[in-house]
């Protein structure tokens, strides 16, 4: 078993081989040795651990993508963005939630775990206009008025008026 | 006798005057009685102080409208006063109206301001301003699976889409050309006032020298010179073809035409044709 330590200082125990789904916790184990050290994990919250090792014991067993799996992503990664009925159930959850899942799958280099919410995301932003994007995801529009004006021969190009 | 008709005629005008001043009184209390002081709330500039001359009592109009009628109906000059009292609370109610009216005015910008200022304080702690460029570019390449150019829509040409949204967004799709690199045309809807189709060259010019898939899923086939000209286009840069999948063999055609230079095509299809 091991032991990780959030940043609001909570302990959580899992078996080796569901913790070790994280590339890092993976190496930082590898650092150590035999220990019973608890492992600190000052980037990630209670909330937001318990939701990553429930992923991680869901897909316990299952082979770990190729660490140079990114490198030919354009060769090999298949660019869909179908997330399997768990893991969607398992996405579904609030912005805030969704995007600190994201931040955490991407410091522990938990692949996997990233891609079902970089897709995520990605369906989020399919089929909108920037107007809507915007709102979506609170996001201010910050251009000077040169870009806009740029922006607005560009959609122009796109739209049949 | 002379002594009597000057008691009776005094006795008489005595009676007249009072019975006039009477109504007159009536009258004046009536219409004119000075209504409460009306205080309105202070606005950013001045305190209104507005008052009504006129006292409207509905109760007693209404009594004399149903009973006054034939010789009940009064001159015109006992109640001209009145209206003329009623006509000035009139202007100045329009020009209390007026006043308000541009205070309201007056705060609209400064609300918008606000409302503008509050959506950019809750954007500076949006969750998604956290995720770091490299986990933002992996959800673009995944938003921009394909870019259909000739829909009209910008919702169907994500590249596009999402560079119009704020500028780092801009900057980081700006910086990706494999988001501009997927590109899908239905020929036979390209804008008749657009020739050569200026979209597509904003997508091959930011595709730099990324490797290009292209499909045409039309099966209609007829080509006219807009269709060749941007046939023409595609080919020019041949040399990026990473995948072409054609629907009508006359686009397969017009694509081949030339002795082009395919260094990393993988994939070449068209119904009757297969690489």
């Amino acid at each position: 078993m091991v032991t990780l330590v959030t940043s609001d200082n909570e302990k959580f125990t899992a078996d080796k081989e569901v913790a070790e789904r994280s590339v890092l916790i993976k190496n930082m184990l590898e650092d150590v040795g035999e220990s019973d050290q608890p492992i600190p994990l000052p980037n990630v919250s209670s909330s937001v651990l318990k939701k990553v090792l429930e992923y991680c014991e869901h897909h316990r067993g299952e082979p770990l993508p190729a660490a140079d799996a990114d490198t030919t992503q354009d060769d090999t990664r298949k660019r869909t963005t179908d997330i399997s009925e768990w893991d969607q159930k398992f996405i579904t959850v609030d912005q805030e939630m969704l995007f600190e899942i994201i931040l955490a799958a991407n410091y522990l280099d938990i692949k996997s775990l990233l891609d079902v919410g970089c897709k995520t995301v990605a369906n989020m932003i399919k089929g909108k206009t920037p107007e809507e994007i915007r709102k979506l995801f609170n996001i201010v529009n910050d251009f000077t008025p040169e870009e806009e004006a740029q922006i607005k021969k560009e959609n122009e190009w796109a739209e049949d008026r | 006798m002379i002594l009597l008709l000057l008691y009776l005629s005094s006795l008489f005008l005595s009676l007249f005057y009072h019975w006039h001043r009477n109504l007159t009184d009536k009258a004046v209390t009536f219409y004119s009685r000075r209504a409460p002081k009306f205080t309105m709330a202070p606005s950013n500039q001045q305190q209104a102080n507005f008052q009504l001359r006129t006292n409207m009592d509905w109760e007693e109009i209404r009594r004399r409208l149903r009973s006054e009628y034939g010789s009940e109906v009064q001159s015109e000059a006992e109640i001209s006063g009145v209206l003329a009292d009623v006509d000035k609370d009139l202007v100045d109610c329009d020009a209390e109206f007026r006043r308000l009216q541009s205070g309201i005015i007056a705060l609209q910008n400064p609300r918008k301001r606000l409302e503008e200022y509050k959506v950019s304080l809750r954007f500076l702690r949006s969750p998604i301003r956290r995720l770091p460029n490299e986990t933002i570019l992996r959800i673009f390449d995944y938003a921009c699976e394909m870019n259909e150019l000739t829909s009209k829509q910008l919702q169907t040409m994500p590249a596009l889409a999402i560079s119009g949204v704020c500028s780092r967004w801009r900057d980081l799709a700006r910086s990706c050309p494999e988001l501009w690199s997927r590109i899908e045309l239905e020929m036979w809807t390209i804008p008749r006032h657009l020739p050569g189709l200026p979209i597509l060259d904003l997508y091959l010019d930011s595709s730099k020298q990324s490797p290009l898939t292209l499909e045409f899923p039309s099966i209609n086939a007829e080509l006219q010179a807009a269709h060749l000209e941007v046939c023409a286009k595609l080919a020019a840069c041949s040399d990026r073809w990473k995948k072409l999948a054609t629907g009508p063999y006359e686009i397969y055609q017009a694509m081949m035409a030339q002795p082009f230079q395919f260094p990393i095509i993988g994939t070449a299809l068209s119904p009757q044709y297969r690489l």
